[in-house]
C-alpha cells in the first residue's frame, strides 16, 4: 500500500473538511449534507488508522 | 523542513511509559491476607453506621476520607509491631474499606420509597397506590408502621436488591477487565490519574519498612498542603457554619462568577473563575498538551464561538445579567445539549478507528511483547483471565439482568431493553474507557435519555420509572485495574477480596438501616438533613416521574439533530485536520473536550501545569517530576480529606448538642 494509504486519507479529508465549511456557512447547518461530510471523515480516519497500524513504513 | 509523523502507536506509547511506575517493571503478589480482610472489615464496619448516619444529618458521609483513615490507621498499627506492610496491601485495604463504608448508602433506596409511598405528594400526584410492590410494601403495610426492614413484606425488594447486586458485580468485574485489556494493554492509553492512587498506597506501605525514600517525604509534603488548603478551603466555612448564621468563606466556594463582567464584548459567554485551588496538582499530573489545548478551545468559545452564535440567532435566550448557571442553562437548551452529543460520538468513532486496525492483527497481537502497543500478552503472574471467559461471564450477566427487568415491567418493549443491554452499554462503556484512559474523566453523556426511550415506547404505565435499565457504563471501572497494575497487586486477590466482603456487607447493611430505622422515623427531628430535604427531592421525583404524562419535555425539546451533527462532524473535521498537519491525537482530545467548556473553570489546572512544564520539569528532570507528582497529588487528596473527615465529625458533634433556653 506504500504512502497511497496516506495520500487517499488526506484526500478525503481535504474533501471532507470542505463539505464540512460549506454545510456551515452555505447550506444552512442543514444535518443531511453534515452527515454527508461525516461519512467520508469517518472513512478517511479509519483508512488513516489502518495505514498507520498495518502499511506505515516502520523506522 | 516537513514535520515527521509521529503515529498513534508512537505517542501513546511514549505518554503511557511516563504515566508507568518504576519503568513498568513489577512483581505481581497477593494483596489478600488475613489482617487486611479483619481490618477492612473492623473499619468498615465501624464506619458504615457513621457514614449512614451522617447523611441522614449533614449529608455528607465522609466516604472518600474513611478509606485513607483506614490505611494510616493500619500502618500505624503496623509499625507498633514491628511488622510491614506490602503496597498490595494497602492498595486492597483501601478498596475494601471503600467498599465497606460505601455499602451502607445503597439501601437508602428501600427507606426512601418506605417514606415516598406515604408522603402527601405521592398522593396527590396520584402514583401513592401504583408504586411497584417490588420496590415497597404497600403504605399501609406492618412493616412500614413498625418501621421494620426484618418484616417478611420487603423479601421480595430485598431479593430483587440481591440478585441484581450479584448479576451487576458478575458485569462490573467482566466487562471493567475487558475493557483494561483492551485500552491499557492493546492500546496502550496512558491513564494519567491512576498512578495517583497507585503512589498513596505505595508511599504509605514505606512507612513501615526500615529503610524510607523520597516518596514518603513527598507524600508528606502533599499531605500537609492538603491539610493547609483543606483547612482554608473546607475547615473555616464549615467550623464557621456551627457557629455563625453565615459561614465565613476566605475564598467563595465554589467559583467567583465574571459572567456579568464579560457580557458587554462577549455576550453568551461564560467565566466563573473556580477556587478550587486544588486542582493545581492534578494539573502537575495531566499531560500538559490536553491542558492546554483545552483550555485555548474553552477561551475560543465563550470568547469567540459563543458570541458568533448569539449574533446568528443560534443562542437565542439569552439575555443581560444572567450569572453563569442561567447563561449555562439558555446556552446548553439552545445549543450546546445537541452539539456536545455529537461531540461524545465522534470519540467514539475515533477509538473505533484506533482499535480496529489493531484487532484485525489480534494474532500477532498475542505473540506482541508484552508491554508494547497492539499486543495482547499480559505481564507474567498479574492473574489474568481469558477474555472469552470474561465476554461470557458478561453475558450471562446482561442476559439475566435483562431477563429481571422483563419479567418486573413486562409489558416494555423488549427492543429498548436490548438496544440499551448490547448497543448503548457497548459503546457508552467503551468511550468512557477510552476518555479515562486519555483525559481521566468522563465526557460520553447523553442527557434525558431514559425520558426520550420512555417517550419513543409509547409506555405510558408508571412502574418504568422504579426499574433500573441495562443501560451501563463500565468504563469508569477500567482505571482501577490500572491502578491495581500499578501497585503490583494480583487481579485474582483483588476479585477474591471484593467477593469476599461482599456478602458481608449485603447482610450487615441491611441490618444496620433497620436499627437507625428503628430509633426514630426517617425523616424526623433526629436526622435534620433528611427532614429538611426528602420532602424536596418528593416533590421533585413526582415532577419526574410524571413529567411524560403528556408527551413532552422541555429539555428533550432541546436535542435538535441538525446541532448533533455540527458537533459530530466538527470534531471529526478537527481530528481530520490534526492528522494531516502531523499534529498528536492529544490535541484533538483537548480541543474537542474544551470546546462548549468554561475556561475559568480550567485556570487551577493550567496553573499547575504551566508550573509542572515550565519550571518543576527543569528544575527536578522529566523523569523525577512525573515520579514526583502523582505522590504527591495522593498526599494532597489524603490532607484534604482528613480535614473533611475531621470538620464533618465536629459539625456532627455540635448537632448532638442540644442547647436549652433556660
Amino acid at each position: 500500500m506504500g504512502n497511497f494509504g496516506e495520500k487517499l486519507a488526506s484526500f478525503l479529508i481535504i474533501i471532507g473538511v470542505i463539505l464540512w465549511v460549506i454545510s456551515i456557512f452555505f447550506l444552512g447547518g442543514r444535518w443531511q449534507p453534515l452527515i454527508l461530510s461525516a461519512a467520508i471523515l469517518v472513512v478517511a480516519i479509519f483508512i488513516a488508522h489502518i495505514w498507520e497500524e498495518l502499511f506505515q513504513e516502520k523506522k | 523542513m516537513a514535520r515527521e509523523r509521529i503515529s498513534q502507536a508512537e505517542e501513546w506509547q511514549a505518554w503511557a511509559q511516563r504515566y508507568d511506575m518504576e519503568g513498568g517493571i513489577r512483581t505481581f503478589e497477593s494483596g489478600l491476607t488475613l489482617k487486611v480482610f479483619l481490618g477492612a472489615l473492623f473499619v468498615g464496619l465501624l464506619m458504615m453506621p457513621g457514614s449512614i448516619y451522617l447523611q441522614l444529618v449533614s449529608g455528607q458521609t465522609g466516604a472518600g476520607a474513611a478509606p485513607w483513615v483506614a490505611v494510616i490507621l493500619f500502618t500505624e498499627l503496623a509499625r507498633r509491631s514491628f511488622t510491614t506492610a506490602r503496597r498490595q496491601e494497602l492498595f486492597l485495604l483501601l478498596g475494601l474499606t471503600g467498599a465497606a463504608v460505601g455499602s451502607g448508602l445503597q439501601y437508602r433506596g428501600f427507606i426512601w420509597y418506605a417514606y415516598f409511598v406515604q408522603t402527601p405528594q405521592a398522593e396527590s400526584y396520584e402514583i401513592a397506590d401504583k408504586i411497584p410492590f417490588w420496590v415497597a410494601p404497600s403504605p399501609d403495610s406492618i412493616a412500614i408502621a413498625e418501621r421494620s426492614l426484618l418484616h417478611m413484606d420487603w423479601w421480595t425488594p430485598i431479593w430483587i436488591f440481591l440478585v441484581m447486586r450479584l448479576l451487576g458485580t458478575i458485569r462490573h468485574i467482566s466487562a471493567g477487565y475487558f475493557l483494561f485489556r483492551l485500552t491499557a494493554d492493546l492500546e496502550r492509553l496512558p491513564y494519567p490519574l491512576a498512578p495517583i492512587e497507585a503512589q498513596g498506597a505505595t508511599a504509605l506501605a514505606e512507612t513501615t519498612g526500615r529503610a524510607e525514600t523520597w516518596r514518603w517525604r513527598v507524600f508528606s509534603i502533599g499531605s500537609m498542603a492538603g491539610l493547609l488548603w483543606g483547612f482554608l478551603y473546607i475547615g473555616i466555612p464549615s467550623l464557621t457554619g456551627v457557629m455563625m448564621s453565615k459561614p465565613i468563606e476566605i475564598l467563595k466556594i465554589p467559583f467567583i462568577d465574571f459572567t456579568p463582567s464579560i457580557e458587554g464584548f462577549a455576550p453568551t459567554g461564560v467565566f466563573a473563575l473556580s477556587t478550587d485551588f486544588g486542582q493545581i496538582l492534578f494539573g502537575f499530573v495531566l499531560p500538559f498538551p490536553i491542558v492546554m489545548t483545552e483550555f485555548i478551545a474553552a477561551m475560543f468559545t465563550q470568547f469567540f464561538l459563543n458570541p458568533q452564535l448569539y449574533h446568528y440567532e443560534i443562542l437565542y435566550q439569552w439575555r443581560a445579567g444572567l450569572d453563569v448557571r442561567g447563561v449555562g442553562l439558555f446556552n446548553g437548551l439552545d445549543f450546546w445539549i445537541s452539539a456536545n452529543m455529537g461531540k461524545a460520538f465522534s470519540f467514539a468513532i475515533v477509538g473505533l478507528a484506533a482499535s480496529v486496525p489493531m484487532l484485525l492483527k489480534f494474532r500477532s497481537a498475542r505473540k506482541e511483547t508484552t508491554g508494547t502497543r497492539g499486543s495482547l500478552q499480559t505481564p507474567p503472574g498479574r492473574g489474568d483471565f481469558p477474555l472469552g471467559l470474561m465476554v461470557g461471564l458478561w453475558l450471562i450477566g446482561m442476559i439475566g439482568f435483562v431477563w429481571m427487568v422483563h419479567w418486573m415491567v413486562p409489558n416494555f418493549p423488549m427492543k429498548f431493553l436490548l438496544g440499551f443491554a448490547f448497543i448503548y452499554t457497548p459503546l457508552n462503556s467503551y468511550v468512557t474507557a477510552r476518555t479515562f484512559g486519555v483525559l481521566g474523566r468522563d465526557l460520553f453523556e447523553i442527557p434525558y435519555i431514559h425520558e426520550t426511550t420512555f417517550i419513543l415506547s409509547r409506555y405510558e404505565e408508571i412502574d418504568i420509572w422504579f426499574v433500573e435499565l441495562p443501560n451501563e457504563d463500565y468504563g469508569r471501572g477500567t482505571q482501577g485495574w490500572r491502578v491495581c497494575e500499578l501497585t503490583g497487586t494480583t487481579f485474582t486477590s483483588n476479585i477474591a477480596a471484593h467477593l469476599l466482603i461482599m456478602p458481608i456487607l449485603l447482610i450487615s447493611g441491611i441490618l444496620v438501616w433497620h436499627f437507625i430505622w428503628k430509633i426514630a422515623p426517617i425523616p424526623s427531628a433526629q436526622y435534620p438533613f433528611a427532614q429538611t430535604w426528602w420532602p424536596i427531592y418528593a416533590t421533585n421525583e413526582c415532577l419526574w416521574k410524571t413529567s411524560l404524562r403528556d408527551g413532552s419535555s422541555q429539555m428533550l425539546q432541546a436535542i435538535r439533530g441538525d446541532y448533533v451533527a455540527t458537533g459530530f462532524t466538527g470534531s471529526l473535521a478537527i481530528y481530520g485536520l490534526l492528522w494531516l498537519a502531523k499534529m498528536p491525537s492529544m490535541w484533538f482530545y483537548g480541543i474537542v473536550g474544551g470546546i462548549g467548556a468554561d475556561p475559568g473553570m480550567m485556570i487551577p489546572r493550567l496553573i499547575g501545569a504551566v508550573i509542572g512544564r515550565f519550571y518543576m520539569i527543569k528544575r527536578f528532570g522529566l523523569k523525577r517530576w512525573f515520579m514526583f507528582n502523582p505522590v504527591l497529588a495522593a498526599g494532597f487528596t489524603c490532607g484534604v480529606g482528613l480535614i473533611g473527615m475531621g470538620t464533618v465529625a465536629i459539625a456532627l458533634v455540635s448537632k448532638a448538642v442540644i442547647v436549652k433556653p433556660f
